[in-house]
């Protein structure tokens, strides 16, 4: 079985290898900095990114924000309209999100989210977008919504038996 | 005096204590995959929107059973075999301490007690992403710390092997690439403890109320998956492993350079450190740059050591076919022998890992993990990298390995249905979950018709349904094999030990002619094309 990779290797081994395996690491070694440098550039020159606007809190500071940001400007019960320009606030609990936003189409806004429990994470539908509501840690994405509708918002992280009951809303309105 | 049994295919000899230990973590690991497969199974079925098979409760107790033993369980107990094979039968010595391996299978085994025993009793429903403040029950978080102590036990055992072969000087030159390999997989292995020790202490001391009333959420997602991310780097070096070892069983491969292979089990030991990160991606507190650097430049550079053994595998069955004298340009890929459940599981395992991989890659680049974030598509890449990846290799090893011990595989018409059924079901479920990501369907949800919802519900349900089908092959596949497996193993081997006194007896005894014999003979009276 000598030769095989069962025995240590014949002597020889350790010399230069040979040419096509060159030529294959330096294909991956280039659509890896291809790769790299895509998503380093987007940072840069894009708008779509990662949210890195950030607090540190506790669920009972924040439960008091959203409250405030409620009673200021609640239109209907646990619904918000928010004025544009404003900062927006989405609490996460067992097992709602709250409360329901109502935004204008093409004015931009900050949502901020956390959770008073345990972890969460906000997603809206179909739109494939993703947030990690942490205990503890406040989080802001700002996004400018271009397409009105309804958006039922569900939870991806598993919090507990009521999970997949866990839901909230974001209306955009021209 | 001490009872040598020699293979006599490949020549190696194993002793008794070394051999006893291998088949009883064989025989667990075995146990743990059926387990895996009845609640995948159940987990498929539930998913699918048609059947929806299980009330809430019971699916997520069963989604946490599937996690936790297809995940963590079933890949590092079977591991433990290939390690102790790996550092005694290749290295012609024997256990330096038996009684480590026995006690490092005593935690582990204790451990998976106790983790699998407060799942069933209800009060550890939390999933594989166990994160605090989620409660568990506190001897789930101490299961954990025994088992991360039992596998650290055996990493030691295999080091002080390596040290014990050395000494004896029972090789020369370099190690074998089989435990070349495994040790890369054991330092990773070393390095995900430590990561396991970090998360699980104060959660167990947390969840206990003794000493430490609160962990900071981001702190155990990161050193959680210290340990959970770095542990799937030790699954896929042993996967590559198994698929080296798989093609010299059936065929007798030679690498097609060792230098190539080498330079990629070690590229591993760097790109893994930070895979963590791949996690933190949409957290608050860590910057761009860390999450730049840590998840998206690494984890790119991840992709380069497992796309050079994509090649270099196939390439060894290629070069070495084509020695034989099997001609044309495709004439090896039309002799892989697809008529071998080792080799067909060989090919979609290096198939469904290398899809795998790619949605890895997707999801770990910073501006598209905001789109991939806890969706089908994670589902997706897990079950392409480690349950099509290193299952699928790990079940063609075992097609090899179980002969090589002795033991005849009984059922071998079963055993091709299953390698192909098996195949079939992975390459459909992965086609449906890539489906159903596309259109933002969430992971780990028993119901997702959103009952009471105020908002327009998406209609997620033909691709959900195909998951259903594609899981309840897979499932059943696996569940196969597993019955192929342990029926083999309780049939008992025919093989005699020699009773040897001197440890030189431990070298290799002349190994048979290739047994692709037959096929380049099948080949030659075949008209040249």
């Amino acid at each position: 079985m000598a030769g095989t990779v069962f025995d240590p290797p014949v002597a020889g081994w350790e010399r230069r290898m040979p040419g096509d395996k060159r030529f294959f690491m330096w294909v991956l070694v280039c659509q890896a900095i291809l790769l790299i440098g895509l998503s380093g550039s987007w940072i840069f020159v894009a708008a779509q990114n990662n949210p890195t606007k950030r607090f540190r809190t506790s669920p009972e500071e924040f439960s008091q924000r959203v409250n405030a940001f409620v009673d200021k400007y609640q239109v209907a019960p646990r619904t918000v309209r928010v004025p544009p320009g404003e900062d927006a606030y989405l609490l996460s609990r067992m097992w709602s999100f709250y409360p329901d936003l109502i935004l204008k189409k093409g004015q931009t806004y900050t949502i901020w989210y956390s959770s008073v429990d345990v972890v969460h994470n906000p997603q809206i539908s179909e739109q494939l977008l993703s947030f990690q509501a942490v205990p503890g840690h406040a989080q802001g994405v700002t996004l400018t919504p271009n397409t009105t509708g309804t958006f039922l918002v569900y939870c991806g992280e598993y919090c507990g038996l009521g999970h997949h009951g866990m839901m909230g809303k974001i209306v955009v309105e021209d | 005096m001490e009872a040598i049994y020699t293979d006599p295919e490949t020549g190696l000899r194993l002793d008794r204590a070394t051999r006893r230990l291998i088949l009883t973590f064989m025989g667990t690991a075995f146990v743990i995959l059926g387990g895996a497969a009845v609640a995948a199974l159940l987990v498929a079925l539930t998913r699918a929107p048609a059947i929806q098979l299980l009330w809430p409760s019971a699916y997520y107790m069963t989604l946490t059973f599937h996690g936790i033993m297809a995940l963590t369980m079933w890949p590092h107990v079977f591991e433990a075999t290939i390690w102790l094979w790996a550092c005694t039968a290749l290295l012609r010595t024997r256990l330096a301490a038996p009684i480590l391996g026995w006690l490092a299978y005593g935690l582990a085994a204790l451990g998976i007690l106790m983790i699998l025993g407060t799942v069933a009793s209800g009060k550890a429903s939390v999933m594989y992403t166990l994160y605090i403040p989620l409660r568990a029950d506190p001897l789930f978080y101490l299961g954990h710390v025994l088992y991360a102590v039992g596998v650290l036990v055996l990493m030691i055992l295999f080091g002080l092997n390596l040290l014990k072969a050395r000494a004896e000087g029972t090789y020369t030159g370099s190690l074998p690439l089989v435990t070349y390999g495994m040790a890369v997989s054991a330092i990773i292995t070393v390095v995900a403890v430590v990561g396991a020790v970090a998360a699980f202490v104060p959660a167990m001391l947390w969840a206990f109320r003794v000493l430490i009333t609160k962990v900071d959420p981001l702190y155990f997602k990161a050193t959680f998956w210290a340990m959970g991310h770095t542990l799937q780097y030790t699954n896929i070096t042993a996967m590559v492993v198994a698929w080296y070892a798989t093609a010299t069983f059936a065929l007798k491969v030679k690498p097609v350079s060792e230098k190539f292979s080498r330079w990629a089990f070690a590229l591993y030991l760097i790109t893994t450190l930070p895979v963590l990160m791949h996690h933190l991606l949409v957290d608050p507190t860590w910057s761009h740059a860390v999450k730049y650097i840590g998840a998206t430049f690494v984890g790119i550079l991840l992709g380069i050591p497992s796309a050079m053994h994509g090649l270099a595998v196939p390439a060894s069955v290629e070069k070495t076919l084509r020695s034989r004298g099997v001609p044309g340009l495709w004439g090896w890929l039309r002799q892989w022998g697809w008529d071998n459940p080792a080799m067909v599981l060989l090919a979609f395992s290096i198939l469904l890992f290398g899809i795998g991989g790619f949605d890895g890659t997707v999801a770990t680049t910073m501006q598209l993990n905001m789109t991939r974030h806890n969706n089908m598509w994670i589902p997706a890449h897990i079950h392409g990298a480690l349950a099509g990846g290193t299952t699928l290799g790990f079940m063609a090893f075992a097609y090899g390995f179980l002969p090589h011990l002795g033991f005849a595989i009984r059922g071998k018409g079963w055993a091709k249905f299953q390698a192909w059924i098996t195949a079939v079901g992975f390459m459909t479920m992965m086609g449906a979950m890539h489906w159903g990501a596309h259109y933002g369907v969430p992971r780990r949800m028993q119901d997702i018709r959103f009952v009471g919802a105020d908002a327009p519900v998406p209609s997620w349900f033909a691709s959900m349904n195909l998951l259903g089908i594609g899981g309840t092959l897979a499932a059943v596949g696996v569940l196969i094999f597993v019955i192929i497996a342990l029926t083999s193993m309780l049939s008992g081997s025919k093989r005699q030990p020699e009773m040897v006194a001197e440890l030189k007896d431990l070298r290799p005894a002349p190994a048979r002619e290739p047994a692709l014999a037959g096929v380049a003979a099948r080949v030659a009276q075949e008209p040249a094309t």
